[in-house]
């Protein structure tokens, strides 16, 4: 409950703070450098594992049910476009930018430093939360774009040497349509903007020394990769209803 | 002066980390029921250096021994079973928060004596009325000042059975009544035969229980030997340490 | 561009020291297995706290899965036509594929994490010098009884999760999609799912094993205190979630092979 209630006070707080353009643009290109640089290593190999994982399920099956693969680069694409690119990106966020966001937060609390900040009449979500969100948010685009390239290529090497599919025959774009690619844009967009807000709470609840932090972090994970999933399902829907 | 039957020993301990050179050639031994304590200012690697005897520690040179076992050779799995044998008691008190008190202790039994839980908390309760802590046996360490926590990690300690004892600064934090009884038990185990091995600049339990004294400075073995030679002794570092005068090398 | 490279060459070297004393820790992890001499008792605790209390965020997260399969199921449906094709697809992919890895990377924040951060507490604390002190091996006391608790909790987890992965399709396609759930239940039973509930229990008995060695090895290695902790954590979990999928591919890649 107290949760929800930060999550609230943070979300009016940056809205307002984007309504009147208090954001300082550098502070934020710093953050999404930081953000995207940090997790640019690891989104890149966990996507080409999801998209050799991914290939590999899609092609055992075609083979089982329809015979020939001429549609499985296009299903491929239109798969990783509009869920498996932005939903893996997204929980890689949670787990790689969420957890970072509620151990610091979480230390400057318990350290007190979070209650310094206010007595010195800083406002500690403009200060530290705000450039995060916006940052993480820009960052999750272009690491879903980024992740979905790379799972894209590393599945049309598995059907080359396991399949032999010619990558000529898989890089195919005739599933994707515009619907698509918005639903992709969407979900990236919502992720980005949910795991710190998420996070961020998680590390502003944080009690009681080490422990409470680490106890806020697990919370952190925990509750970001959940949300991501819960709105993948409702955006999902919400695009199903749409179409 | 040392007995014929050295318990522990090093041999030209050496020992840093990073930059920072701790020890420099320190070489001890511990002599069979006697005790032994480590006396020197802080900061000078007392702890360092009787953590090698159990093997926490590596030596960047020279040897260290336990009778015929040479300590600092062996893997974690061989340690083992020395550990069981001589047993270091931290400073801090290290229970086990979320355990009792003879939880905490029957853990130790559980674990060595291979019986099952039930028996294990009979010997451990046993293990706290012999030491007279019957009193903390369902309390939590958290809840426990520092004098009683470090009694009861010392009664977990003794639930082993050690043939040798090391207590890194038993009553250093404490006040005068707690660090009497915590000296009392000392003076119980040597009496019982158990060799001990003392880290501490208490001079009051100097005093009250050393055999030999082993005073640590600047990396170096400063002085060596008995009580009444550390405490009378002409040496300007020693006098200083023994009468904490400002003045001086320390 | 020079400090990136160095960076990334860093973190490079890092990663490889990583991978070997994960190796290690592995390896001590099933040589403490072995003789069995397990504490029933901690073993039961361990499998209430991490098992049980996972089981609600483990249900939902599976439920929203399967609710999630079948919508995007229904865009391949909807072009071919074949209403009963969406059983069979949501399926296969919930109980091969999605239900293991998704399940895992749950149980990996939820117990991966904890389990780190309760270690590294213990090290940064002396408790776990403590334990060497007192002749107790770390290895066998703390990580061996929680190896086993993740490893089977997971597995039973991963059971309950393909099932109501497969009851999640199943209201998707009645509330939200409008088509019976008898034809999705029907498109289920066409396909032959034994082969791919088998392959996602061993998928998740891996998982198990990488989350519990990497949780260990990452709390046991903690220093610089609280934020020492805070460090580990961050990345026990990021660690977790690559080795989740490595793991995931050189299973699915063995199992086509057979």
């Amino acid at each position: 409950m107290a949760l929800l209630i930060t999550i609230g006070q943070m979300l009016s707080l940056s809205l307002w703070a984007l309504v009147r353009m208090r954001l300082g643009g550098r502070e934020m290109l710093r953050q999404v450098y930081e953000t995207g640089n940090r997790s640019l290593l690891f989104v890149g190999i966990t996507m080409a594992f999801i998209g050799m994982i991914g290939v590999y399920e899609l092609a055992s099956t075609m083979e089982a049910v329809l015979p020939e693969y001429s549609t499985l680069g296009a299903a491929t694409l239109q798969g990783l476009t509009r869920e498996m690119g932005p939903i893996m990106a997204g929980l890689l966020l949670a787990t790689r930018v969420g957890t970072g966001m509620a151990a610091e937060i979480g230390s400057m609390q318990v350290s007190d430093q979070v209650d310094a900040m206010k007595l010195s009449s800083v406002d500690p979500v403009e200060l530290l939360v705000l450039p995060r969100l916006f940052a993480t948010s820009v960052a999750s685009l272009g690491l879903a774009a980024v992740g979905t390239t790379i799972a894209f290529f590393s599945g049309m090497c598995v059907a080359w040497l396991g399949f032999s599919i010619l990558p000529d025959t898989f890089m195919s774009l005739r599933f994707v349509v515009t619907a698509d690619l918005v639903m992709g844009i969407c979900k990236a967009l919502v992720f980005g903007f949910t795991v710190p807000l998420v996070s961020c709470a998680c590390g502003f609840l944080a009690t009681g020394g080490s422990e409470g932090v680490g106890r806020a972090t697990t919370r952190a994970v925990v509750l970001s990769s959940f949300i991501v999933i819960v709105e993948d399902a409702l955006i999902t829907y919400i695009g199903e209803v749409l179409s | 002066m040392t007995a014929a039957h050295p318990v522990a020993r090093t041999v030209g301990l050496a020992k840093a980390f990073g930059a920072h050179q701790v020890l420099a050639g320190v070489t001890l031994e511990l002599s069979e029921g006697r005790c032994t304590f480590v006396a020197g200012p802080s900061g000078t690697g007392k702890s360092v250096l009787v953590r090698h005897l159990v093997g926490l520690l590596k030596p960047d040179a020279g040897e260290v021994w336990y009778k015929d076992l040479r300590v600092d050779v062996l893997d974690e799995e061989a340690l083992l079973g020395l550990r069981r044998r001589c047993v270091y008691v931290f400073q801090h008190p290290t229970l086990f928060d979320s355990m009792t008190v003879t939880e905490n202790v029957a853990l130790v039994v559980k674990y060595h004596k291979g019986v099952k839980a039930a028996a294990a908390e009979g010997l451990a309760r046993a293990q706290l009325d012999r030491m007279g802590l019957s009193r903390l046996a369902e309390s939590r360490p958290p809840e426990l000042p520092a004098g009683e926590q470090k009694l009861v990690s010392l009664a977990r300690a003794l639930a082993l059975e050690p043939e040798t004892l090391i207590l890194d600064e038993p009553t250093t934090g404490l006040d005068p009544y707690a660090a009497f009884e915590i000296d009392a038990h000392v003076r119980r185990l040597k009496e019982l035969g158990v060799t001990l091995l003392v880290i501490s600049h208490d001079l009051q339990s100097i005093r009250r229980l050393a055999d030999e004294v082993v005073f640590l400075f600047d990396r170096k073995v400063r002085y060596e030997g008995g009580v009444d030679g550390f405490f009378h002794s002409a040496d300007p570092v020693l006098d200083q340490f023994v009468h904490a005068r400002v003045e001086g090398e320390i | 561009m020079k400090p990136l490279l160095a960076g990334f060459g860093r973190e490079l070297l890092d990663s490889l020291a990583r991978v070997g004393s994960l190796n290690v820790m592995f390896y001590r992890t099933l040589r403490a297995l072995f003789p069995p001499r397990y504490d029933r008792e901690e073993l039961f605790r361990q499998l209430h706290r991490i098992g049980v209390r996972s089981l609600p965020i483990v249900v939902l997260t599976a439920l929203l899965v399967g609710v999630i399969m079948v919508l995007q199921s229904m865009t391949y449906v909807r072009k071919t036509g074949a209403t009963g094709f969406v059983g069979a697809g949501a399926g296969l992919a919930v109980l091969s594929e999605l239900g293991p890895s998704l399940i895992g990377l749950m149980f990996s924040g939820r117990v991966g994490a904890n389990a780190a951060a309760e270690l590294g507490n213990m090290v940064i604390s002396e408790q776990v010098e403590a334990l060497r002190a007192l002749a107790i091996d770390p290895i066998r006391f703390l990580v061996a009884p929680r190896f086993i608790a993740i490893v089977t909790s997971l597995v039973l987890l991963t059971v309950v999760g393909d099932l109501c992965g497969l009851v999640g399709g199943a209201m998707a396609c009645h509330w939200l999609l409008d088509i019976d759930w008898r034809t999705y239940l029907a498109g289920l039973m066409e396909v032959d799912l034994l082969d791919d509930f088998v392959v996602g229990l061993c998928k998740a008995a891996a998982f198990g094993g990488v989350i519990s060695t990497v949780s260990s090895n990452y709390g046991l290695t903690v220093t610089g205190g609280a934020q020492g902790v805070g460090r580990a954590v961050n990345g026990c979990v990021v660690t977790t979630a690559l080795g989740i999928f490595i793991a995931d591919y050189v299973i699915t890649w063995v199992w086509f092979q057979i």
